[in-house]
């Protein structure tokens, strides 16, 4: 830790220089996979002709429609889409004081898929241009759902929000499953396709709304790092330090909501990422809990955009859906994160 | 003011006008919306072998086909499934070259000039887009001339699409004189699905369906009742075995599939009955008599004149050139 003081001495700041040290190890880290995914692809380009396109010098439109319509947007949203789950994950886990909690916790991912199969097997004509707006609606509601069934009586709340969500997803799951197996095996097999959480038909219109997204919650998120701080610590502490904890858990919520529902509806349900970036964050650096959002976010966006780099290039040009390689990364780094973390939860 | 009225009537104005198309396109209406269509297209990337591939193969359009989707199956390299089967054309007599249907960058890399699929490839239209005017057919519902006669119009073959069809309706109305019974004849399509333990009772089966419904085969009360009472894909419903004696017809067609090793013959299929219900032929009388009829799946599984071919010589082989017995009476 190193302190920083300004303003005449007003302002100190003690800054984790490890932590800000691994923030920066992930940008450049984030940066070489932008690299590497604008270089790789079955069309071929060196490195230079990346360039030449990418400062309107393509050798052809084949090249600038591969860099500038396929690989550029598709990127960038793995990353948003990583930091978003990621970030979602961690609020989370703070809120409910529960080191497993995930988007998928609170019905974000189940009510997504539940509208968006839904419509794509009674309804098809209804277009698939709504699909992301659908998604977000029906995430939205789940989530609603469950915090209103969870927030129904005094005490508890945060246990009862854990095991309403297990319940209300589970029940909305069946759901699907009855409509990808009666439905019409066109409409299906097109349901099946988004909720294999793939990037690969995401464009520049996704990269648009994700970044609106961003601007509109990143700055409360991480506002509210200071109540996060407090309610690790239990409800009882934070009342104690002055923290509004109804107020502050309904809103804590709603974001982690808001984010993961608006990254599903863009690519379809991401698995993993929420759960394991927050922990892997924590083992790379201890910080506050301020400069762990921002770990997690780019751990979650490194990890993403490695995924959609991986099931794009390893096996062309057959492609493997990003939600696949995520948890088939995820699922070891998280063993390996239970095996090596002490017994007693460090939230 | 006046200005911001003139402009905001010419903007009412300019959505009021259809799409309109540079010199060398034209409009293209289709299940993805409407597209500027080259009126001559010469590099066709087809997202759908069994039918994108196989119409603009049957139309004798091979040349124009400078990419198509194909199949993967462990132990071969990937091959056009349908012309193959049907026109003996495939990636290692033609030069179409293999592309997967989420591979933007290799499709972009064909530098086609039109991309056709189905309404399965709606997820991607907008990506699609970006490299070449796209469109989607859309198949499995019940257009079966229609997505052929769209084709044809998409490569200026109507003409041809005309001829042939009209050549089709005269080879059904030989198979009518050669079967002039055909509505008291009653066929039921069957599929045994092991997997799950259920039987697949086929609605629509492309171009099998499409000849036994056009010749004026009938379905059995039962079977009619079966279809519209359960939950169907559109193309077939998953039948309990313990139902399986309400399909009995006087005919039952089932496919075998060479592709798929479990169902590569008809002995296999034959197979697959037993292991769902053993003895099932104690349960059928079409069994019993001899008139469960094997058919090769992909050349009657898919949407071209040369599959209604092969299901037209298929039908009229096994039941119009036969004897056989009566099994079911229709009121």
């Amino acid at each position: 830790m190193i302190t920083v003081e300004g303003f005449n001495g007003e302002l100190a700041l003690r800054l984790p220089v490890r932590a800000l040290l691994i923030c920066g190890l992930l940008t450049v880290a984030i940066a070489g996979v932008l690299t590497w995914s604008l270089v790789t692809g079955s069309y071929p380009l060196t490195t230079a002709e990346v360039w030449a396109t990418l400062t309107g010098d393509a050798p052809s439109d084949t090249a600038r429609t591969v860099v500038w319509e396929f690989r550029f947007p598709r990127t960038l949203v793995a990353f948003i889409v990583g930091a978003f789950l990621a970030l979602s994950g961690a609020a989370l886990q703070y809120v409910t004081r529960n080191p497993l909690a995930d988007p998928s916790l609170v019905g974000v991912s189940q009510g997504a898929a539940l509208v968006v199969v839904t419509v794509t097997v009674l309804a098809p004509s209804f277009g698939f241009y709504w699909r992301p707006v659908l998604a977000f609606a029906g995430a939205l509601l789940v989530a609603a759902l469950i915090q209103a069934i969870a927030a129904s009586r005094r005490g508890g709340e945060t246990l009862r929000f854990i095991l309403t969500g297990i319940g209300v997803a589970a029940l909305i799951s069946s759901f699907t499953s009855a409509l990808l197996t009666y439905g019409d095996i066109d409409r299906a097999m097109s349901a099946l396709g988004w909720l294999a959480g793939s990037i690969h038909a995401a464009g520049w219109g996704e990269v648009r709304w994700l970044f609106v997204t961003a601007l509109i919650c990143l700055p409360f998120v991480f506002t509210a790092a200071r109540p996060l701080s407090a309610l690790r610590f239990g409800e009882d502490v934070a009342t104690s330090f002055g923290v509004r904890v109804r107020v502050a858990r309904a809103t804590l919520i709603t974001l982690a909501v808001a984010l993961a529902a608006t990254a599903v509806a863009a690519v379809g349900p991401l698995g993993f990422v929420g759960l394991v970036a927050p922990h892997l964050a924590r083992r790379l650096a201890h910080s506050g809990v301020g400069v762990h959002l921002a770990l997690t976010a780019l751990t979650g966006a490194l990890m993403t955009g490695a995924a959609d780099l991986i099931g794009r290039a390893a096996f062309a040009p057959v492609q493997i859906p990003a939600g696949l390689v995520t948890s088939v990364i995820g699922v070891p780094i998280f063993v390996l994160l239970i095996l090596r973390t002490q017994a007693r939860s460090q939230l | 003011m006046k200005k911001l009225f003139f402009l905001l009537i010419l903007a009412v104005l300019g959505f009021g006008y259809a799409q309109t198309c540079t010199d060398g396109f034209r409009t293209f209406t289709h299940f993805g919306g409407e597209s500027c269509v080259p009126e001559d297209p010469q590099r066709i990337v087809s997202l759908s072998d069994m039918e994108m591939t196989l119409i603009l193969a049957d139309l004798g359009q091979t040349d124009r086909i400078v990419g198509s989707a194909g199949r993967v199956l462990e132990g071969q390299p990937p091959f056009l499934r349908g012309p193959r089967d049907l026109l003996g054309l495939d990636y290692t007599n033609t030069d179409i070259e293999f592309v997967s249907t989420d591979d933007f960058e290799g499709i972009a890399a064909l530098e086609p000039d039109l991309i056709v699929g189905t309404n399965w490839n709606s997820n991607e239209l907008l990506q699609y887009e970006a490299i070449a005017p796209t469109v989607l057919l859309q198949t499995h519902a019940d257009n079966y001339f229609e997505v052929i006669g769209q084709m044809a119009d998409l490569v200026s073959e109507t003409e041809q699409f005309e001829a042939r069809r009209t050549a089709y309706e005269a080879r059904i109305a030989q198979a009518q004189e050669l079967i002039p019974n055909a509505s008291d004849i009653t066929v039921t399509m069957l599929l045994p699905a092991p997997w799950n333990g259920t039987f697949e009772l086929y609605e629509r089966h492309f171009a099998l369906s499409q000849v036994i419904e056009d010749i004026g085969f009938a379905e059995t009360p039962e079977v009619r009742a079966l279809l519209e009472d359960a939950v169907t894909n559109d193309l077939w419903m998953d039948l309990s075995p313990e139902r399986m004696a309400e399909t009995d017809a006087d005919f039952i067609v089932s496919t075998y599939e060479p592709n798929f090793p479990s169902q590569a013959t008809p002995d296999l299929i034959r197979a697959n009955w037993e292991s769902i219900v053993p003895g099932y032929c104690d349960f059928l009388r079409a069994c019993q008599e001899q008139q469960i009829i094997f058919v090769e799946r992909t050349p009657v599984y898919t949407t071209s004149f040369a599959s209604l071919d092969a299901a037209l010589t298929a039908i009229t082989n096994h039941i119009g050139e036969r004897a056989f017995t009566k099994i079911t009476e229709l009121q």
